[in-house]
C-alpha cells in the first residue's frame, strides 16, 4: 500500500441545527482513486469539502501530508488548493467571464505564471481532454459535457496530488457522465494524482479502487472494491 | 509581491471588461451610473467659477457715477423690458463729447437712432412684433463677454433727449466697471440656503455614486467565489474585487467628464428657469475637478471593499455572511441627533466662541450639521425597513413575494431609494427655508412671473396724455388709473396712503364694493390718530414719483365713513396695511409735476397683453416704462433669493433626474440578478402581473418608509434652519405632499420602464444553464 496523502480523523461537522458530519474518518493514499457514497444528505458532500480545505470541521482533524489543515492559514490554506489540489464539481464552477482557456489557466495566473505562460500550459491540457477546440468559447457557449471536461482540464492543470471531484458526471446524461469520469481517472492515473470522487451512482463508482460510505454523517470503509 | 498584485490586478480587469453579454450589461450599466454621478459632480465644482465669471461680467459695466474731472459723463437710464416672457434690458446713452465713457462691449456709444444689441437679442429682432418697437437701427452686436448670460437680451440705444432727473433716475456715469473685489458677500440667510440646497443635491449624488459601484453584487460574490475554489486567498479576492470596481468607476470617471465636456458645449442653448450658461464659464475649481478624479475611483473601491466587510467569499459558490447582524440603532440616531445638536447650537447661540453668522466657521459647522441631518435618511432606512418588513404578515401573492424577499435582504433596496428620500428630505426643508425667507421677504412662494394680471407703466409728464391715449387703445387693458402714494401728516401722526380709482380697485379686488368719494382701510389699521375731521398735510415727493424729499403740497381733511376692511367678501387680495384713497375723497391733490404712475388691470386670457402695451408705448422710448409683476420690481436680496431659489431648483431637477435613472439602472440590474428565479417562478404558472407587482412592492415598500423619513427628517431640517434664520416657520405642506407624491411617481414610472426588462426575464429559456 502506498503511502498516506490525506486524511481526516474523527470529523465532526454541523450547520446550525444539522449535524451533517458525526465523526467521519477516511484515508487517501498516493494514486488512490477513493469513491464516496451515501444517500442524499448523508453528508459526502460534506466530507469532501472537509477534506479539501474548503469548510473547516467543528471538531477532528484533517491531515495532508502530515499537516494539520485547521493549523494553516488561508493564505496557505488557498496555496494548497493553488497548487495540490484539484476541483471537479457537478456545475464546474468555471468562471462565466473568462473564456474556457483563461479559466484553465487562471489556477497558474493566481499561482504568478505569465499570461503567455499559463495559456500555453493550459492550451495543452485542453488538447489532452479534447476540448482543445473550445478554447475561445465561454462556459455560456458550451454544452454541460464540455463544460464538465474543460473544468477536469483546470482541475489538472496545475499537476495536483489530489482532484476532489463532488459529483463531476450529476448534471450530465449517461453518455457524457462516462466520457467525463473515464477522462479524469485516465488522467489522474497517467499523471499519479489521486481523487477523491463523490457520486451516488455506482456505475460512476465502479472506476474508483475503494469506496467509503457515508450514512448519518458516519463513514463506513468497503474493502477495496474492484 | 508587486508582480503579484500587478497578477490579481490585472485578473481584476479582465474579469471587469470581457465576459458577454451579462458582463458587458454590468460594465455598462455600473458605467453609467458612475459617469453620471461624476457629470453631476464635475458640473456642481463649476458653480463658483460661473457665479464668478457672471458677476464678473455684470461688473464689468456697473456704472460710476463719482465725477472725474476732465470727463463729461455719459447719461446712462437702464430700463426693463419684456417680449413673450423674456425680460429685455434696454440702457439708454447719451454722450456728451469723445470723453464721455463708453460700456464695455461696444465701439462707441450710439447715437440717436442707432442701437447695439446682444445675440439673444439679435435672434428675437426676427420677430416683427418686437422689431415693430424698435424704430433704431442695429449697428452691431454686443461683445459677449460682457453680457452675463448667454440668452440675456440686452441693448444699447442711443437717446437724443435724456436728462438728468429724479423721476427717471438717469445717471451721470463717469466710468463704466468697478473692480471685482468690491463685490458683496453673501447674506448669511442665502448662504444657509445654499449650503442646505447644495448638500440636499450633493449627498444623493454620492449614495448613487457607491450605489453604482455595488451593482451586480451577487454575480460578483459568485465570480469571486469560483477564484476562490481555484487557489485565491482572501486578500487577493479583495485585490482582485478592488480591480473590477476600479475599472468600472474610471471607465464611468471616462464616461462622466465626456458627458460634462459635451453637455458643457451645448450649456448656452439651454435655458433653464430663465438662466443659462456660457460654456467657456464652466471650468470646474481645478481642486475640486481634481477631488472628484480621485474620489469617484476611490470611492468605487472602498464601496466594494466595505461590501465585502461581512461577506466570507468560499470556494463552494456559496457566499455566507459572517453572521447576520442585526442592525442596530443607536449609532444611525446618533448621526441624525449629533446634527440636529449641531444646528440647534446654531439657533439657540447666534455668536459664540467666534462662530460669528456668516463667516467661515460658522458655514462649515452649519454644513456638518445639516450633512448629519440628511445623512440620517440612508442610515434610518436600513433600519426601518428591516424591522417593518420583519413584521408584516399576510397579504395577496406579489406583497408576500416582496415581503418575503425583503425580509431576506433589504439592504439592496434600501440603498437604491435612499438616495430618492435624500432628495425628498432636501427638498422639504428647502421649501420651508423658502417659504420662511419668502415671507420674511414679503414675496409670494407662488409667486408667477409670467402672470400679466396687473402691470404698472410711469411716464414723464410731457408724454402722460399720450400714454393715457395709448392705454385706452391697447386690447386687453381692462382698466388702469393713475396712482398716486401720498403722506398724510397730523402732527406727530403719519399715515401712509394709496390713490386708486374704484374700477381698477374693484377689477384687482381689492374692494369688491367700491364708491368714489370714499375712503377704505384695512382691518389691522389703527386709526385712532386720525379720526373723521381731523386736519392733516398731504405730503407728496418733490417732484418725483416714488422718492425724493417730501413737500407738502396742500391740506385734506379726514372724511366721515372711513370703511374698515373687516370682513372676508369686502376684499380677496389683501394688501396688508393698506390705506386707499378714491379720487373723489382727495379733489385738491395737485396736479402731477414731474412723471405719472398708472397701475393697470390686465385682461388674463391675452398673456400677449404686456408685448402689445409695450409695443403701443415704444415710440415714446425711454419717456414710458412698463413693469408687470416681474424681477425688476424686486430688491437686491429678494432678487438674490430668488437667483438662489432658481438656481436650486435647477440642481433639484438634475439630482431627481439622476436618482430616476439610477433607480431605473438598479431595478434593471435587481432583475437580471435574479432572472433564474424569475423564470423559475414563471414556469412554475406565477402571472407575469404577479412578478411586476411584486417588483413594484419592492421599491414601494422602501420608498414609502424612506418618504416617511423624508417627511420627519426634512421638517426637523426645516425647524432647525428657520431657528438660525430667526425666521417664522412656514411648513408648505402642500410642497411637502406633492414632492412625497413626485417620489411615489417616480417608483412608479421605473417600475413601469422595468416592465419589457421583466417580460425577457421570465422567458422560459432563461431557465435554459447552459
Amino acid at each position: 500500500m502506498s503511502e498516506v496523502l490525506l486524511s481526516g480523523t474523527d470529523l465532526i461537522k454541523s450547520f446550525g441545527p444539522t449535524d451533517a458530519l458525526e465523526g467521519a474518518s477516511m484515508l487517501v493514499h498516493e494514486n488512490e482513486i477513493v469513491a464516496i457514497l451515501g444517500p442524499s444528505g448523508s453528508g459526502k458532500s460534506t466530507l469532501l469539502h472537509c477534506l479539501a480545505g474548503i469548510v473547516a470541521p467543528d471538531n477532528g482533524v484533517v491531515s495532508y501530508r502530515g499537516r494539520d489543515l485547521a493549523a494553516m492559514t488561508d493564505k496557505e490554506r488557498s496555496a494548497l488548493r493553488r497548487t495540490d489540489f484539484g476541483f471537479v464539481f457537478q456545475f464546474g464552477q468555471l468562471v462565466p467571464e473568462l473564456s474556457c482557456l483563461e479559466n484553465v489557466a487562471l489556477p497558474l495566473r493566481l499561482g504568478g505564471a505569465r499570461r503567455k505562460d499559463a495559456e500555453a500550459t493550459a492550451r495543452e491540457w485542453m488538447d489532452r481532454i479534447e476540448v482543445g477546440h473550445l478554447t475561445g468559447k465561454r462556459p455560456g457557449e458550451i454544452s454541460g459535457g464540455q463544460g464538465q471536461r474543460v473544468a477536469v482540464a483546470r482541475a489538472l492543470v496545475t499537476g495536483p496530488k489530489v482532484i476532489f471531484a463532488d459529483e463531476p458526471t450529476g448534471a450530465l446524461d449517461s453518455f457524457n457522465g462516462e466520457q467525463v469520469i473515464r477522462l479524469l481517472v485516465d488522467t489522474a492515473r497517467d499523471t499519479g494524482a489521486s481523487i477523491v470522487l463523490v457520486t451516488h451512482e455506482a456505475r460512476v463508482a465502479a472506476y474508483s479502487d475503494r469506496e467509503v460510505v457515508v450514512r448519518d454523517g458516519k463513514t463506513r470503509q468497503v474493502a477495496l472494491a474492484h | 509581491m508587486v508582480r503579484a498584485w500587478v497578477n490579481d490586478f490585472r485578473i481584476g480587469v479582465r474579469l471587469a471588461i470581457s465576459g458577454g453579454r451579462t458582463s458587458l450589461a454590468r460594465f455598462v450599466l455600473s458605467t453609467i451610473g458612475i459617469g453620471l454621478a461624476v457629470a453631476v459632480l464635475l458640473l456642481a465644482s463649476s458653480v463658483g467659477p460661473i457665479l464668478e465669471a457672471r458677476a464678473a461680467r455684470e461688473l464689468v459695466n456697473t456704472p460710476n457715477t463719482d465725477a472725474v474731472v476732465g470727463v463729461k459723463p455719459t447719461l446712462r437710464l437702464g430700463t426693463t423690458s419684456a417680449f413673450q416672457g423674456q425680460s429685455m434690458d434696454l440702457i439708454y446713452l447719451r454722450g456728451a463729447d469723445h470723453t464721455s465713457p463708453v460700456p464695455a462691449g461696444i465701439p462707441r456709444l450710439p447715437e440717436p437712432g442707432e442701437m447695439y444689441v446682444s445675440n439673444a437679442l439679435a435672434a428675437l429682432l426676427d420677430d416683427p412684433l418686437l422689431r415693430e418697437r424698435f424704430s433704431e437701427r442695429v449697428i452691431g452686436v454686443i461683445d459677449p463677454a460682457t453680457i452675463r448670460d448667454p440668452r440675456e437680451s440686452v441693448a444699447y440705444l442711443g437717446s437724443a433727449d435724456l436728462r438728468i432727473d429724479t423721476a427717471t433716475r438717469t445717471e451721470p456715469v463717469y466710468s463704466f466697471g468697478i473692480p471685482p473685489h468690491e463685490t458683496r458677500s453673501l447674506d448669511p440667510d442665502a448662504l444657509l440656503l445654499l449650503l442646505l440646497g447644495t448638500l440636499a443635491v450633493l449627498i444623493p449624488v454620492f449614495i448613487f455614486l457607491v450605489s453604482s459601484t455595488r451593482i451586480a453584487g451577487v454575480d460578483r460574490d459568485r465570480r469571486l467565489s469560483a477564484l476562490r475554489l481555484v487557489g485565491c486567498d482572501n486578500r487577493q479576492i479583495r485585490r482582485i474585487a478592488a480591480a473590477e470596481s476600479l475599472v468600472s468607476s474610471l471607465s464611468g470617471l471616462a464616461l462622466g467628464t465626456s458627458l460634462f465636456l459635451v453637455g458643457r458645449q451645448l450649456a448656452d442653448r439651454v435655458t433653464l428657469y430663465r438662466a443659462s450658461v456660457y460654456p467657456h464659464d464652466i471650468v470646474p475649481v481645478p481642486w475640486m475637478a481634481a477631488l472628484v478624479v480621485l474620489i469617484a475611483p476611490l470611492l468605487a473601491v472602498f464601496a466594494t471593499q466595505f461590501a465585502l466587510r461581512r461577506t466570507i467569499i468560499e470556494p463552494l459558490g456559496v457566499v455566507r455572511y459572517s453572521k447576520p447582524t442585526k442592525r442596530r440603532l443607536a449609532w444611525r440616531f446618533a448621526v441624525v441627533a449629533l446634527g440636529v445638536a449641531i444646528l440647534n447650537f446654531h439657533g439657540s447661540n447666534r455668536a459664540v466662541n467666534g462662530l460669528g453668522r456668516g463667516d467661515d466657521m460658522w458655514a462649515i459647522s452649519i454644513a456638518i450639521g445639516v450633512a448629519l441631518v440628511l445623512l440620517g435618511v440612508p442610515a434610518l432606512l436600513p433600519w426601518v425597513v428591516e424591522h417593518v418588513v420583519g413584521r408584516i404578515r399576510g397579504g395577496p401573492t406579489s406583497w408576500q413575494l416582496a415581503v418575503r424577499r425583503l425580509q431576506l435582504d433589504s439592504g439592496t433596496s434600501s440603498r437604491v431609494v435612499s438616495g430618492v428620500a435624500v432628495v425628498l428630505a432636501g427638498a422639504i426643508a428647502l421649501q420651508a427655508t423658502f417659504a420662511s425667507m419668502a415671507e420674511g421677504l414679503a414675496i409670494s412662494i407662488q409667486y408667477n412671473d409670467s402672470s400679466y394680471a396687473s402691470a404698472a407703466v410711469y411716464a414723464t409728464r410731457s408724454t402722460m396724455a399720450e400714454t393715457e391715449r395709448t392705454l385706452n387703445t391697447v386690447p386687453g387693458v381692462n382698466a388702469w388709473s393713475l396712482t398716486r402714494s401720498v403722506e398724510l401728516r397730523a402732527g406727530e401722526d403719519v399715515m401712509l396712503a394709496e390713490v386708486m380709482n374704484c374700477e381698477l380697485a374693484t377689477l384687482n379686488r381689492l374692494i369688491t364694493d367700491c364708491v368714489d368719494g370714499k375712503v377704505y382701510v384695512e382691518h389691522d389699521i389703527n386709526l385712532a390718530a386720525f379720526p373723521a375731521g381731523r386736519q392733516t398735510t398731504i405730503y407728496l415727493p418733490s417732484g418725483d414719483r416714488d422718492f425724493g424729499d417730501l413737500q407738502p403740497a396742500g391740506g385734506w381733511i379726514v372724511p366721515q365713513g372711513v370703511q374698515r376692511l373687516t370682513e372676508r367678501g369686502q376684499w380677496e387680495n389683501r394688501i396688508p396695511g393698506m390705506v386707499l384713497v378714491t379720487p373723489g375723497a382727495i379733489p385738491q391733490l395737485p396736479a402731477i409735476k414731474v412723471a405719472a404712475t398708472y397701475v393697470l388691470n390686465l385682461d388674463r386670457s391675452r398673456p400677449d397683453t404686456g408685448d402689445r402695451l409695450r409695443t403701443a408705448l415704444a415710440p415714446l422710448g425711454w419717456h414710458t416704462r412698463i413693469t408687470t409683476t416681474d424681477r425688476a420690481a424686486l430688491t437686491r436680496e429678494q432678487d438674490t433669493f430668488l437667483s438662489i431659489r432658481r438656481g436650486l431648483l435647477i440642481g433639484a431637477v438634475f439630482t431627481l433626474l439622476l436618482a430616476g435613472l439610477s433607480l431605473l439602472v438598479l431595478a434593471v440590474e435587481h432583475i437580471r440578478e435574479r432572472k433564474r428565479p424569475l423564470a423559475v417562478l414563471a414556469a412554475s404558472g406565477v402571472p407575469t402581473g404577479v412578478l411586476a407587482r411584486s417588483l413594484l412592492w419592492q421599491i414601494a415598500i422602501p420608498i414609502a418608509l424612506g418618504v416617511l423619513i423624508a417627511v420627519l427628517l426634512g421638517t426637523v431640517l426645516s425647524v432647525e434652519t428657520v431657528l438660525i434664520m430667526q425666521g417664522p416657520l412656514v411648513v408648505d405642506w402642500v410642497s411637502a405632499v406633492t414632492m412625497a407624491g413626485a417620489g411615489a411617481g417616480l417608483v412608479l414610472i421605473v417600475s413601469l420602464l422595468t416592465l419589457p426588462f421583466l417580460r425577457s426575464a421570465t422567458r422560459l429559456d432563461s431557465l435554459r444553464t447552459e
